[in-house]
């Protein structure tokens, strides 16, 4: 397209200047027209039909679809155009439940946004609305259909920016819906929990769980003391809730406000991170100079995990076995207790949605108490300060408290995408020996492409790195390295892109500058302040010293701040038991038979196995059952014996296990022990 | 000092002396109306800085060469004085570091780190040299009085660095000699401090504790959006030293002579104090220690604080982190305790005792001629008021010859001046001037005055109806006019006065201005004559003329006429007949007589 090539908006001539589409020129001439299915950084879709544009000589089209042309003449606001935007607007209202001022997204909902700005008063349809399920069922998100305009937007961030696909258009005609797959609920499905349909939904059909009830009910339960941890990233995004300019660091407000909503004690996440980064550091240089498994995969985005878990069970090993910040920090904060006498409840305030899924998983419970109680979103926190009625722009800083409310700049780096690897970098300089005075040297990992990839020299080892955001990109990069066609030391990954920053729990904004200036803010923060490796948080050294033996990668710091993975690439229900028992302590018994493993005989064994039990009478005693895959199809039939996993089993091989279960000592003494 | 640190803004300089008054050194010179600080004589302390009510008194602003420093420099260190705990709130404090290094400070450092090894050289050289008088001070506006005023008595100053000087030296040692240091405090003459030629390795520049808050405003910086951080070098134990009441000698450990019958020690703070702290210690025959702060609250009161904390919450603030402090305090830096060696160089400043060149001394002829030329040769017209800025009478003189007064700062002689002025234009005035008291009872009049209305000296005290009508006087009390103007004939004394009549609100006094009009008017009413007579002898004229002409017509009409009826009777008698009716004669007279 030629330099000085120009269109006609409404009489005015425009320049383009290499735009996708015409509606980015309109709204480049400060137009604003609007738009629910168009998103800069998603395919366009052209459903919404609002952004309805008059092209002369062409007639009404989709601005989002129309390729921007020399000449071209377009009208955006004709009495025809406004009627058709009111028209489409008023047939989006009929099919809506409107139940707005008791809807989550009231306060920033496109939906009624647009009503308000149309003019749309009434609707001259019948109503079409039929009530629809509401579904609760994820640890994340809430889905209400009813709410639904068909977008698609949470469905092409889901499937483009993410490469997951956990929502899709089902049925056709006026039965269409956004459905995960069978219609069954967001947790049985293998969404990651990232929480990005939700920053991206224009009306409240997708919101994030809210646990500010819990919440408010543990901060009046005077039987409790109640700690907050704060993540890096909420601390330069929760002031644009109060005019402030993306990227205002606003820790000390912050702890004010949680202090004034009845907190005992503010600790901050970065403090853990400080944690992650002296453990995970460890980690990756014993298995760098030890030949260990590499790449390296960073393991604090629960999202990502989750979609190795799923996606890349053979990748686990190469997972780190560091807990998230948010779960060392829990730990840790349980591990030391309170004195007073009360239960000990923590909350952390996350800019994430995925958290609130990590904090419930059963491996993250000790003596069956949560290491972390109650996870909030930076948007949860603002309801709850406005709730109180604090007035947070009000308010003097106040300090966390000490020990975790101590951290070091590489602590807070983590916020951000390529926060994690700077900060390991940092660490990995002072393990080598590097020479200390020259932070910038690590900057290399920092940048807006949604992929970066560093070379650089560390204590005389050459370090190759990838800092990947956004989960389309991480499985695009570990295909390369799949292949062989990428190799790389360590690879950081961030579900969202630009990372924590841009977490669903964050203020959506609408602005791109946002998340760099985001970003910005904990980068000059970092810079700003006395300690920049985690190694010089002297908190934490000191908390080494007195609860990990001083250890780092120690057996304390295992136990403590170390985890395992759980293969999830079946997502399918619990096994069907074939027994009658009733007792709790019956050892359990479980044959698979799937494909690979029935080929291979395990029905026939599962008929005799049962036969057997029998007639021994020892029906009572075992529960047998059939399940369908433990990922070991090569070496079937698999047959689990209480934690025992038997491959190859014959009937006699597994029923000399049972006995052995009973009598309580193992048969097979090379029998491997399961992940998790 | 070699360039201007405190200094006037023209504009704004509103003649009232106060600083003069204020300067505890006479450093400000008043000239054309404006006062300017001297820099040789400045010592910097910053009192006209507070005192000047037009805040037209500014000291030099160094924060375009401190980022100028820190943008040409490697690291660039912040030496923030220990006012600073009093000067910022808690929270602030605790982001001030922040601020610093996103400022470009490379290194941030409290000067308290040095103070607290400058105390303990300084306890030292005192235990080793007993017997005699010492004055000890980090002080820079009383070391530099001292050496200025007091030159006698600058061999008693310690030769010990101040905590600025010192931590700017160890700083050097640690970081390497490239190293800039910038010091931060409340303080204006540690700018004057870091500029001294006899002192090296101090200082690269000095910022208060204003330009610093202005400095961040500048690069939008909020302390509310900073996250909290640590000095890079911090200590707790010389939190006491910006406080009066002795805080250096505190911090070393002594202060009074308890049981021991060591030299008495004491301390003094604020100028007058100061003043007389020295006048006692250069009389006393018993060796003293002497520690002079010359800001009245001490470093926390200092002129650049730009706080808005009542003094005494800055104080009790530092005492009581002063309390909360570790039992056995010890300066930590990022690089470990700092050491303590006695005779460390760092820790001297021999050059303190030198004392700084002697002023000009001032004839006392030349006093007397000062005196002489403001009416003051009697002792008794030496009022010693004060009014112009200046103790006595004398030391103003002593201004005036060196040129830092000006004789019209004197205030009594100025208005002894403008009345005599006044007084002659009144004398002079060719027009009578009265003047009324509130009863209308005469006050005085002047020459004019008593002339035309030929009243003498007795007249004075009696109601003015004794001379004239008072009723327009009355008049003007009633209505509340501001003035009033009339022309009135005086028939008792044959004049004719336009007289001009005002109240003086203030006064309850009421003046009147005569001014004759009696031989002026006669004059017009003469003009007036001639010219109405003039007019009307021209009107005369003209009628005569007019007449003049018609009558000439007239005959010059006739005299035709005849000789055209002589030439008809001529043609008549030659014998042509003629119609008798069509007479030409006689229709020309009727036309004209009719026509007339």
């Amino acid at each position: 397209m030629p330099a000085d090539a120009l269109m006609e908006i409404n009489g005015r001539q425009v320049a383009l200047d290499g735009e996708r589409n015409v509606l980015e020129v309109i709204r480049k001439a400060n137009i604003d027209l609007p738009t629910f299915c168009y998103h800069s950084q998603l395919s366009v879709y052209g459903a919404c039909r609002l952004c309805l544009v008059d092209v002369e000589g062409r007639g009404i089209v989709s601005s989002c679809s129309l390729a921007p042309e020399a000449g071209i003449k377009i009208k955006t606001h004709t009495a025809e155009l406004r009627e058709m935007r009111r028209m489409t607007l008023e047939l989006f209202l009929a099919n809506h439940d409107m139940n707005c001022p008791t809807c989550p997204k009231s306060a920033d909902c496109q939906l009624q946004a647009l009503a308000h700005q149309l003019g749309v008063n009434e609707i001259r349809f019948k109503r079409t609305h039929a009530p629809k399920p509401v579904d609760r069922s994820s640890p994340w998100l809430v889905r209400d259909p009813a709410k639904c305009v068909l977008c698609g937007d949470c469905v092409r961030m889901c499937k483009e920016v993410q490469g997951i696909g956990a929502i899709d258009f089902a049925f056709r005609g006026a039965g269409v819906a956004v459905l995960p797959a069978f219609g069954k609920d967001l947790d049985a499905v293998e969404c990651v929990g990232c929480g990005q349909c939700a920053a991206v939904c224009p009306t409240g059909a997708l919101t994030v769980k809210s646990q500010t009830e819990e919440v408010f009910a543990v901060l009046n339960d005077e039987s409790t003391t109640v700690a907050a941890q704060i993540a890096p990233a909420v601390r330069v995004a929760l002031g644009e809730a109060y005019g402030l300019a993306p990227g205002t660091v606003t820790t000390g407000q912050i702890a004010a406000a949680l202090k004034a909503l009845g907190f005992d004690r503010v600790y901050d996440t970065a403090f853990a991170a400080d944690m992650t980064v002296l453990e995970e550091t460890h980690e990756f240089l014993e298995r760098k100079t030890t030949g260990g498994r590499l790449p390296h995969l960073t393991s604090c985005c629960p999202a990502w995990v989750r979609t190795v878990e799923q996606y890349y069970p053979q990748w686990l090993p190469n997972l780190s076995s560091c807990k998230s910040p948010q779960q060392m920090l829990g730990s840790v904060i349980k591990a030391e207790g309170t004195d007073d006498g009360k239960r000990l409840v923590v909350v952390s305030v996350m800019p994430c949605t995925a958290k609130k899924g990590e904090a419930g998983l059963e491996k993250f419970r000790r003596a069956d108490e949560p290491d972390v109680d109650f996870v909030i979103t930076t948007q949860e926190l603002v309801r709850m300060i406005d709730e109180a009625g604090i007035r947070f722009d009000r308010l003097d800083p106040e300090s966390l408290d000490s020990p975790f409310g101590m951290k070091s700049g590489a602590g807070l780096l983590f916020g951000a995408s390529g926060g994690v690897s700077e900060a390991v970098l940092r660490q990995a300089a002072e393990a080598l020996g590097a020479a200390r005075d020259n932070l910038s040297a690590y900057q290399g990992v920092r940048g807006d492409d949604a992929v970066r990839e560093v070379e650089l020299t560390v204590g005389g080892h050459a370090l190759r790195l990838a800092v990947v955001s956004g989960l389309a990109n991480a499985r695009a990069l570990l295909a390369r390295v799949e292949t062989g066609e990428a190799q790389y030391d360590l690879i950081e990954v961030m579900a969202c892109p630009g990372g924590c920053v841009n977490g669903a729990g964050n203020p959506v904004r609408k602005d791109g500058g946002a998340v760099t200036a985001r970003t910005k803010g904990l980068q000059t923060a970092d810079k700003m302040l006395d300690l920049r490796r985690s190694n010089e948080n002297h908190h934490l050294t000191e908390f080494y010293d007195r609860a990990l033996g001083g250890e780092v990668g120690g057996k304390k710091a295992h136990e403590l701040l170390h985890t395992t993975y759980q293969n999830r690439a079946r997502i399918d229900g619990p096994a069907f038991s074939l027994s009658d028992t009733q007792s709790a302590q019956a050892v359990p018994v479980t044959v698979c038979v799937g494909t690979s493993c029935h080929v291979r005989g395990s029905e026939t064994l599962l008929h005799r196995l049962m036969a057997k039990v029998d007639e021994a009478g020892i029906t009572d005693a075992v529960d047998v059952r059939a399940t369908f895959c433990h990922e070991m199809c090569d070496r079937g039939p698999t047959v689990l014996v209480g934690n025992t996993t038997l491959h190859g089993t014959t009937v006699e091989t597994a029923f000399a296990e049972v006995q052995a279960a009973l009598s309580g000592s193992p048969a097979e003494p090379e029998s491997e022990l399961v992940h998790g | 000092m070699a360039s201007e640190i405190v200094f006037t803004r023209k504009a704004r300089c509103r003649d009232c002396h106060r600083c003069v008054r204020a300067c505890p050194v006479k450093a400000i010179r008043v000239h054309d109306g404006q006062a300017q600080v001297i820099a040789e004589r400045c010592i910097g302390c910053g009192t006209c800085i507070r005192e000047c009510p037009q805040h037209a008194k500014s000291y030099r602003n160094d924060i375009t060469e401190a980022a100028r420093l820190i943008a040409e420099s490697g690291t660039v260190v912040a030496s923030v004085a220990p006012s600073y705990a009093a000067v910022y709130e808690p929270w602030q404090q605790k982001r001030l570091a922040s601020a610093l290094r996103r400022l470009g400070f490379g290194y941030v450092a409290e000067t308290a780190v040095a103070a607290e090894s400058v105390a303990l050289a300084g306890a030292a050289y005192l235990a080793e040299n007993p017997g005699r008088s010492h004055i000890w001070s980090s002080c820079p506006a009383a070391t530099e009085y001292i050496r200025r005023y007091r030159p006698a008595m600058a061999s008693l100053l310690s030769p010990i660095a101040s905590p600025m000087l010192a931590h700017a030296r160890l700083l050097r040692n640690r970081l390497g000699d490239e190293t800039r240091v910038i010091f931060i405090g409340p303080c204006v003459a540690k700018k004057a401090e870091a500029e001294r030629p006899d002192c090296p390795d101090t200082v690269d520049l000095v910022l208060t504790f204003e330009e610093l808050a202005t400095w961040l405003d500048q690069e939008s910086i909020l302390l509310t959006a900073c996250e909290e951080s640590e000095f890079d070098e911090a200590s707790t134990a010389a939190r006491l030293y910006p406080l009066p009441d002795g805080g250096g000698l505190k911090t070393a450990g002594i202060l009074t002579r308890g049981l021991s019958l060591g030299p008495r020690v004491f301390s003094a703070s604020g100028f007058e104090e100061v003043d007389r702290a020295l006048d006692f210690l250069s009389e006393s025959t018993e060796p003293m220690i002497l520690e002079p702060l010359f800001c009245a609250g001490g470093c926390v009161d200092g002129p650049a604080t730009a706080t808005e904390r009542n003094l005494f919450s800055r104080r009790f603030a530092l005492e009581e982190s002063a309390s909360n402090a570790a039992v056995a305090p010890v300066a930590h830096t990022a690089l470990g305790p700092v050491p303590l060696p006695a005779t460390d160089p760092c820790l001297l400043d021999p050059g303190i005792r030198t004392p700084a060149p002697a002023l000009r001394n001032v004839r006392e002829s030349s006093i007397n001629e000062v005196l002489a030329a403001t009416g003051k040769t009697a002792r008794e017209d030496q009022l010693d008021c004060g009014a112009c800025g200046y103790a006595s009478c004398r030391d103003k003189a002593i201004a005036v010859v060196r040129g830092m007064a000006e004789p019209d700062m004197c205030i009594p002689y100025m208005r002894h001046l403008a009345e005599t002025r006044t007084d002659l234009i009144l004398q002079g005035s060719p027009n009578g001037i009265l003047l009324l008291d509130a009863h209308f009872h005469i006050v005085s009049m002047n020459p004019a005055f008593r002339k035309h209305f030929r009243a003498g000296e007795a007249t004075v005290g009696k109601h003015v109806s004794v001379l004239m009508d008072p009723e327009p006087f009355e008049r003007l009390a009633l209505t509340g006019d501001a003035h009033l103007e009339m022309t009135v004939r005086h028939e008792r004394f044959g004049l004719l006065f336009h007289q001009i009549l005002y109240r003086l609100s203030e006064a309850q006094q009421y003046v009147g201005i005569f001014v004759d009009m009696t031989t002026s008017r006669s004059d017009q009413q003469q003009l007036e004559l001639m010219r109405t007579q003039t007019i009307a002898q021209a009107q005369e004229l003209l009628d005569h003329q007019i007449a003049m002409a018609q009558q000439m017509a007239e005959f010059l009409g006739e005299s035709t006429a005849r000789g055209e009826v002589l030439v008809e009777s001529l043609l008549t008698l030659a014998g042509e007949p003629r119609n008798p009716g069509d007479d030409p004669i006689k229709k020309w007279r009727w036309t004209t007589s009719t026509s007339k």
